[in-house]
């Protein structure tokens, strides 16, 4: 892929370029390319070490992941300089692997700021606590998360996969225009990890795109990618459609780190 | 000294001892963290009586309905005061025509002298003693306002005596507020609460700013009975709040919510001396303390299980969120445990906020500045949550809440 040129006019809704980015003065990633078109869902994998958390943070923009080369592009703009908060409000957002529990705010009081947060950034209205009950009431009927649920402090006690329905509700709340899921099948049952794929599958839409990052091929049997790339080594060293990931599954990634060195 | 021994006796032998002791220091291992020597004159002049209106913007109680006992410049004045009516509740000064019930209180055992309660009675200006008789549940608070007005550096003493009969009930507000040169207020409480009883104490020490405000309370806590103080602490310079009760009946219980709100060079401390003298008390103290600036927060906890103490639990956590680097947090839990039998736990945590809360709140849209209000608002969340839901309670929650908002606009 690195050999391919690169055209000048892109319709990727997310193009990553050369990306250079250091933990700790450690660099992990160490030119990323990578571009995801409108409508289509990608998948990332890797073994562990490779950088794959460390991409999905840089792209959320968090503090300590400092880029030292290359771009990250959204709609053809630089997301690079941008806060979370910044990038969130333009449509990116980010399921983490392990959601973070918060006790002392409830879902509910949380969800509501962060889409009203999100809304009043992009000069939208805002929303009112009854049109929000509506809505996240109905949002999380499919989902199977009730009012006990919303009014639990968030995440505190949750289990698995109510942190990772939780996450998805958050997405289709916030409906972004671009969403990585870093290893959202981690610590889910089956019947679990097929609630939270229906979720994620329902949010596919034309004018979206998604990046899902795992290590695993399991979830990708549920979310079916237009794509696979394999991270290794902070690159990206072979590109393919579904298939690579049943070849990685079969062959583990020695072979193929191997045979792209 | 005898029981029923004249006040002034009681006063001169409570100056003698505190002109031994002296003002405390950080060589006294209880005042290590305070040294409160090294900011308050003994010997301070006591303030001269005024005979000002009480302003009304300064009362964080305002909202609830209340009768008040106010003291100006230490003076307990009726004048100024709307005394309970209902019958069973006594409400006298604290002075030598102060029944013997009232004197009986004062320093009584098992407490022996502390010197800053000492002090407050020595140099007392003035004081009340309140009687709720045995099976009376007040419903009405009494709010203890405490006044001061002074051109010159001035020390404002006063004593309180609060005695509970037999299955009573009683909820006592207390608020400060000074204006003009900033002095020392110095109060020192005597509580007997009897079987069953159950005394719920909100003290508010804000509305003082650059003042040193010390509380003493010397509790002996019955059967059963409970004295539940929750302590929000706003501005003055120096605070110490110092709890002293002894459990001296089985089951006798004791409940501490400590709430400091720091910011600047303030100085917060609450310490609690809780003397479990017999089997079955329970005692429960929270110490919750949010900081900015270079302010800097004592939390101290000595729990004493006597022999034969057994069944006894006792639990404390202290918990302290630096907003800035210059903050600091002092937590000295002590446990001395004699009995076999016994719960006794205790922890402690302090730090900045977290920082992975604050990635996961930005990442979904909030901005910086909200997100950490959230988080540091959800970190006092647990320590609110120990107030009932009564409009006293309300009133206190809402004093931190917006003590809170001037933390963070610093």
């Amino acid at each position: 892929m690195s050999g391919d040129v690169m055209p000048v006019v892109t319709k990727a809704l997310l193009e990553i370029r050369d990306l250079h980015v250091e933990v700790g003065g450690k660099p992990i990633l160490k030119g990323l390319t990578l571009a995801i078109p409108t409508g289509e869902v990608h998948a990332v994998m890797g073994p562990n070490g490779s950088g794959k958390s460390t991409l999905s943070y840089a792209l959320a923009g968090r503090d300590g992941y400092e880029v030292t080369g290359g771009d990250i592009l959204y709609k053809g703009e630089s997301l690079l300089g941008l806060a979370p908060e910044e990038r969130a409000a333009k449509g990116l957002f980010l399921a983490l692997q392990y959601p973070i529990e918060i006790p002392g705010v409830t879902t509910m009081t949380f969800l509501r700021t962060a889409l009203n947060a999100q809304k009043k950034a992009r000069g939208e209205q805002q929303m009112d606590a009854a049109q929000f009950l509506r809505l996240v009431r109905a949002k999380g009927k499919t989902l199977n998360i009730n009012d006990d649920m919303l009014r639990r402090p968030l995440n505190a006690g949750f289990s698995g996969g109510e942190k990772k329905r939780a996450e998805i509700l958050q997405m289709s709340l916030f409906e972004p225009g671009f969403a990585v899921l870093d290893e959202t099948d981690s610590g889910l049952d089956i019947d679990a990890l097929k609630l939270v794929s229906e979720g994620v599958n329902a949010l596919r839409a034309p004018d979206r795109g998604m990046l899902v990052i795992t290590h695993y091929q399991r979830l990708l049997d549920y979310i079916v990618p237009d794509a696979v790339h394999v991270l290794a080594g902070g690159r990206i060293i072979k590109t393919g459609g579904r298939e690579l990931a049943l070849e990685l599954e079969k062959s583990g990634y020695d072979e193929i780190v191997k045979a792209a060195a | 000294m005898t029981s029923n021994a004249a006040l002034a006796v009681r006063q001169d032998e409570a100056a003698s001892r505190f002109a031994r002791s002296g003002v405390p220091h950080r060589r006294i291992e209880a005042w290590h963290y305070t040294d409160l020597a090294a900011r308050v004159d003994g010997d301070l002049p006591a303030a001269a009586p005024y005979g000002g209106a009480v302003p009304n913007d300064c009362n964080p109680f305002a909202a609830v309905e209340a009768d008040t006992l106010v003291f100006a410049n230490g003076y307990f004045r009726a004048d100024l005061s709307k005394l309970p009516a209902e019958a069973g509740i006594e409400v006298v000064a604290l002075d030598e025509a102060a029944p013997g019930w009232a004197r009986e209180a004062i320093n009584a055992a098992p407490h022996s002298a502390v010197p800053m309660a000492d002090l407050a009675l020595a140099r007392m200006a003035g004081g009340v003693a309140i009687r709720v008789s045995h099976n009376l549940q007040v419903a009405r608070p009494i709010h203890l306002v405490f006044l001061g007005k002074s051109d010159v550096a001035a020390a404002r003493h006063s004593r309180v005596v609060v005695v509970l009969g037999t299955d009573a009930m009683l909820t006592l507000l207390e608020s400060h507020a000074a204006e003009g040169a900033a002095g020392l207020a110095n109060i020192a409480f005597d509580i007997r609460l009897a079987a069953n009883a159950e005394l719920t104490h909100f003290k508010i020490a804000g509305g003082a700013a650059g003042e040193t405000q010390i509380g003493t309370v010397l509790a002996d806590i019955h059967a059963n009975a409970l004295y539940d103080i929750a302590i929000a602490t706003g501005t003055s310079a120096l605070a110490r709040h110092e709890i002293h009760a002894a459990l001296t009946q089985r089951m006798a219980r004791v409940r501490l919510t400590a709430l400091s709100l720091l910011s600047g060079t303030q100085h917060g401390d609450v310490t609690a001396v809780i003397d479990h003298a017999v089997r079955d008390g329970k005692s429960d103290l929270a110490f919750k303390s949010v900081l900015a600036g270079k302010a800097r927060s004592v939390a101290q906890g000595r729990i004493l299980v006597r022999p034969g103490a057994d069944g006894t639990d006792s639990k404390q956590s202290t918990r302290a969120l630096l907003l800035s680097k210059g903050a600091e947090a002092d937590a000295k839990p002590e446990l001395e445990i004699h009995a076999e039998d016994v719960v006794c736990g205790h922890g402690a945590a302090i730090g900045d906020l977290d920082a992975n809360a604050l990635f996961y709140l930005r990442s979904r849209g909030i901005p910086e500045r909200e997100a950490r209000a959230m988080l540091t608002e959800a970190f006092l969340v647990e320590g609110l949550a120990r107030l009932p839901e009564t409009p006293a309670a309300d009133a206190m929650r809402a004093f931190v809440l917006n003590r809170l908002q001037e933390l963070e606009a610093i």
